[in-house]
């Protein structure tokens, strides 16, 4: 579904990504983890076409995401809050958002219907503007924001964080259902251990831009990626 | 205590990355500034000339008191638009072992720092030696100066008060407007005249000088409500609170319905209505189709050709020249929402080009009034018209691919933020752009030739709009990753 063929990114003469060739299959859940600035919202900035590589090009589907748009219709994402239209109220973002789509049956209503519960009642109807809502919140409607058109690639940078714990459980639980109910694309990165390999069921693991490891999750992935960070404090 | 919150407050000035980073373009503002204030200087120094001219028959100093109470309600009502509110930078040292008291006097003095408080004495200080001096004794002079500086500062106190006790700013403003309006109109129909009255009091300060008094008194009362609201209400959540907009109305329903296109349009309407940076410009928009009465009535102007370009550029083009060169990075702050959204770029510009459009075709249809000076002006202004739309909007969006400073719309327009060298040019490129149709015909023709020229560029630029949207579109493309990057970095 998603390739990366000699992608590579340099800032000021520093290597930050090089990923010679890194297949992502329709339906899976690909988990990336690594340290700060190991080169993951890089890599998912590239995957969008935020920015562009220095060689190499990303494929989504069957088309490079530098020469055209089409991953945009089935692509949701989000990265940071610069993907929130902050002077909006969360209904009309998602509004927006459903509008843009054109396929949506039920409108705005039937679209945000299945996330009131992960709402927990502080977002909609509350007459405030993205801006005035909480971080968590804003993290909320942007997650939301690139689920609920039912994309089939779903791109999230750090989605736990900021997040109280019982929204983490919920996002957690919704991701899996998710990917139970049909065959979801989903790029997640993380650093909290936990969360990703709960999630995902394939796990990259990252470093100065240079894929370490990539491995199927299994019982024994949260151990092994454990001991790879606690390696990093002894050297 | 005062003194080092103040330093701490110049800092936060000087250590601005606005400040350090756009020296060039801080060094055309500096140079923009010194023009001004040499022109106001300017003003001063010949206002006695400048009355005598205006009224002959009637004393300067009377005519001038007469015109101070207007001026005051004027420079109130500029203050409302476009004076700051230091109110939330407070927020840092709420949580320090500072006295409330001390803080809140720190920010009523801290917010006298302002152009509002000190430009006016460019004028009032050289009005004071080529006016008042000639007719009045020292001390009388010295009352009438200090009364007029003891004003504005009541007028910036004011100004705060109501700032932080109405969040519904347009209301006020409007209704300050309506009673300079209702003033002026009593004025006119000789029902009460508010410019008597105005030079009466300031005759009575100069003849009784003790009575400078009572605009100080104002100025301390004005500072003391400030003191006792300020005290009661600067707490985290309150004070967070005045920056709150109101409850939210969404008004521009009715686009949603035409697609795609009518979502992006409805996004952008919101923007501006939503966001002060913008809004101060829809302000500018509709201020400056009153430019025209400035100039249309004197004949040694309006058959000034380049003036009436000027004119009908600022009438017709406020909107298209001051908002499309930062057409994209108005939207900086969720631009990758809309590059990863599956939004068309096409249907995204063509949106851009829509909302230009019915923004200037309103300004059009009002600017027909002014066909009360002269058919030609209609006629002129409508080839400008066809030219704003079909070369100047396009020549703005192509240069705005250029921009890539990220930009925050909760500042004012004078704000530095987000400011480039090259939006200082856009008006002279925009300027060059006409002139480059309209010289060459002039020069060969005539001046009707040359207007005619500039339409029928004009009007074929409309009539392939689409293509050249098109083209806008694949320089769009190019500099997209650049236009990221660029709104990204804070």
């Amino acid at each position: 579904m998603i390739q990366a063929k000699n992608l590579t990114k340099i800032y000021s003469g520093v290597t930050v990504l090089n990923i010679p060739d890194l297949r992502i299959n329709r339906g899976e859940r690909f988990g990336l983890v690594g340290n700060n600035g190991a080169g993951k919202t890089t890599f998912f900035s590239l995957v969008l076409d935020l920015i562009r590589p220095n060689s190499g090009e990303v494929i989504s589907g069957d088309r490079s995401v530098f020469q055209s748009d089409h991953w945009k219709s089935y692509t949701g994402s989000y990265l940071d809050e610069s993907f929130l239209i902050e002077f909006l109220t969360p209904e009309e973002y998602f509004d927006f958002i459903v509008g843009l789509d054109g396929k949506q049956e039920g409108g705005v209503r039937k679209a945000v219907e299945p996330y009131e519960d992960f709402f927990n009642g502080e977002v909609l109807g509350k007459k405030k503007l993205v801006r005035e809502l909480s971080r968590g919140n804003q993290k909320k409607v942007g997650l939301v924001a690139a689920l609920m058109t039912n994309p089939d690639v779903i791109v999230l940078d750090e989605p736990f964080p900021h997040l109280d714990p019982t929204s983490v459980i919920r996002l957690k639980k919704m991701l899996k259902d998710l990917a139970a109910r049909r065959e979801v694309t989903m790029l997640i990165s993380s650093h909290d251990l936990n969360h990703v390999t709960d999630v995902c069921d394939r796990i990259a693991l990252l470093e100065k831009g240079v894929i370490l490891r990539d491995i199927k999750t299994t019982s024994g992935t949260m151990r092994e990626l454990e001991s790879y960070f606690a390696a990093q404090l002894e050297q | 205590m005062l003194r080092s919150l103040l330093s701490q407050n110049w800092k936060r000035i000087k250590r601005s990355p606005d400040l350090q980073r756009n020296i060039g373009s801080n060094a055309i503002l500096g140079l923009m500034l010194l023009v001004f204030f040499l022109n106001i200087l300017t003003v001063g120094l010949m206002l006695d000339r400048i009355l005598k001219s205006a009224a002959p028959d009637r004393d300067p100093m009377t005519v001038l008191n007469g015109l101070l109470l207007y001026y005051f309600l004027t420079d109130l009502l500029m203050r409302f638009f476009f004076q700051k509110v230091h109110t939330l930078s407070a927020k840092p040292y709420l949580i320090l072992p500072v006295k409330r008291a001390a803080l809140v006097h720190t920010l009523l003095v801290k917010s006298l720092l302002s152009w509002f408080n000190f430009a006016p004495l460019l004028l009032i200080v050289p009005a004071l030696f080529s006016v008042v001096s000639k007719e009045a004794s020292g001390v009388a002079a010295a009352a009438w100066f200090l009364s007029l500086f003891a004003l504005t500062l009541t007028n910036s106190y004011i100004n705060n008060y109501l700032r932080h006790r109405l969040t519904t700013n347009p209301i006020v403003a409007s209704g300050i407007m309506l009673v300079l309006a209702g003033l002026l109109a009593f004025e006119k129909y000789n029902v009460v005249s508010f410019a008597m009255a105005s030079s009466a009091l300031f005759q009575l300060v100069m003849d009784v000088p003790i009575l400078v008094l009572v605009p100080i008194l104002l100025l301390a009362l004005a500072y003391r409500m400030n003191f006792a609201f300020l005290s009661h209400h600067l707490y985290l959540d309150e004070v967070t609170k005045l920056r709150r907009s109101r409850s939210v109305r969404d008004v521009f329903a009715f686009a949603l319905r035409f697609g795609v296109l009518g979502r992006l349009i409805g996004l952008e309407a919101k923007l501006l209505v939503r966001n002060k940076r913008p809004r101060t410009i829809l302000f500018f928009t509709v201020a400056m189709l009153f430019y025209g009465f400035f100039v249309y009535p004197t004949p040694s102007f309006a058959n000034i050709d380049l003036m009436l370009i000027l004119v009908g550029m600022i009438v017709l083009g406020m909107f298209v020249y001051s908002y499309a060169v930062f057409a994209f990075s108005w939207e900086s702050s969720y631009f990758d929402a809309i590059m990863t959204r599956n939004i068309d770029i096409r249907t995204y510009l063509r949106a851009k080009y829509l909302l230009m459009g019915i923004m200037t075709t309103a300004a059009y249809l009002l600017s027909l009034c002014y066909g009360v000076y002269g058919m030609r002006i209609v006629l002129v202004n409508t080839t400008l018209f066809l030219y704003t739309m079909g070369v100047g909007a396009f020549v703005m969006l192509y240069l705005a691919t250029f921009n890539r400073a990220k930009l925050d719309v909760g500042t004012t327009i004078f704000s530095q933020q987000g400011r480039t060298g090259f939006h200082y040019a856009a008006f002279f490129v925009a300027i060059a752009v006409h002139l480059a149709v309209f010289v060459p015909v002039r020069l060969a023709f005539s001046s009707d030739a040359a207007f005619v020229a500039l339409g029928a560029v004009g009007l074929t630029g409309l009539l392939l709009h689409r293509r050249l949207i098109d083209l806008l579109g694949r320089q769009f493309q190019k500099r997209k990753h650049v236009m990221v990057a660029g709104f990204r970095s804070t």
